[in-house]
């Protein structure tokens, strides 16, 4: 990705490939939080599809005890989009009771808890 | 004194005996216009607190309540089961997929996947090795959460190790410029290859063991 006098002579390419392995330290470093923040936007995108929020899904599987990572929830929904939406019907059951869609007021979803959640 | 007893009428009995007593006119008159309006006016009585407060409560009739246990889902619930249990029976679910907890990584595995492992993996190359952190398992038709582990006797995810390498080189190059001081290292990581080979659920679902807390454990 060098080129002209960059590519081909020696004292000024260093320079530049010196600043090319520091970038290199310091984005995979940066690469940890960006991939997070990816993860985050596809979640909120895949929950206000099916008519939730995502942090109220976060708050929910904290209450329930589901444990499921950022990373597998995001390939969730793009490759088990049954399963995701599965997990957006038992926030939509569970924040009300929690008192976070009070608004809007319950909605009716056939989730059953049989009082064990 | 006809006049006094005349004016002495519209006051109140009790004050008409004393007013008797005192005479003229006039004296009658000084004395009313003393006395405090709300002896005249009925309606400028301030309500009292107590009062209001038994009006408007209203009297619950005494009746003894009942608990009733709440019977909306059962039927939904019965029939959801069965569907799971009869596809798990009959092995009708096709191809599972299971959430799995590998060295502090969560990895969204199906059968015939290779999962990649960083750093110090002490089994060697041909191990079979079974998955017992399952986080989640589903299908097509039916997911299973666990909270928030699903229990070793329900799901089996077994793997073999296939390969063992070292990463790619990974520079590490520190330097500041103008000020003659420049760092590199050089580092390359151990790397594991499983590759999945069968996710099973073993038993149906509202099977409870008979011992529980041991968990398939022999110690």
């Amino acid at each position: 990705h060098f080129f002209g006098r960059k590519q081909n002579c020696y004292s000024i390419a260093i320079k530049y490939v010196h600043r090319a392995l520091r970038y290199g330290v310091r984005a995979r470093k940066i690469k940890k939080y960006e991939n997070r923040k990816l993860w985050d936007t596809r979640l909120t995108a895949g929950c206000l599809e099916l008519g939730t929020n995502y942090t109220n899904m976060k708050s929910v599987m904290d209450d329930v005890g589901i444990a499921i990572d950022r990373k597998t929830l995001q390939n969730m929904a793009i490759w088990e989009p049954r399963s995701f939406r599965a997990l957006a019907s038992l926030t939509k059951a569970k924040e009300e009771e929690k008192g976070l869609n009070c608004l809007g007021g319950p909605s009716s979803v056939g989730v059953v808890t049989r009082g064990m959640l | 004194q006809e006049g006094g007893m005349a004016a002495a009428r519209w006051l109140r009995p009790a004050l008409r005996t004393s007013t008797a007593l005192w005479g003229s006119e006039s004296i009658l008159r000084k004395a009313s216009a003393r006395l405090p309006l709300v002896l005249q006016a009925n309606g400028l009585r301030t309500p009292g607190a107590v009062g209001t407060a038994l009006q408007r409560s209203v009297q619950q009739p005494n009746v003894q309540q009942q608990v009733v246990d709440d019977t909306s889902g059962e039927e939904l619930t019965k029939y959801v089961i069965q569907q799971v249990n009869s596809q798990i029976n009959e092995h009708k679910h096709g191809r599972l997929f299971a959430v799995v907890f590998i060295q502090g990584k969560q990895h969204l595995v199906t059968s015939e996947d290779l999962v990649v492992v960083q750093g110090l993996f002490p089994p060697n190359i041909g191990d079979a090795i079974r998955m017992e952190k399952v986080l989640a398992v589903g299908g097509q038709d039916f997911t299973l959460l666990g909270r928030p582990l699903l229990s070793k006797d329900l799901v089996k995810v077994e793997a073999t190790v296939v390969e063992k390498t070292l990463s790619h080189c990974r520079i590490y190059f520190y330097s500041k410029r103008r000020k003659n001081s420049r760092k590199t290292r050089f580092e390359r990581q151990t790397l594991t290859m499983l590759r999945i080979n069968c996710i099973d659920i073993m038993h149906r679902i509202d099977e409870v063991p008979t011992v529980e807390g041991v968990d398939g454990r022999i110690f």
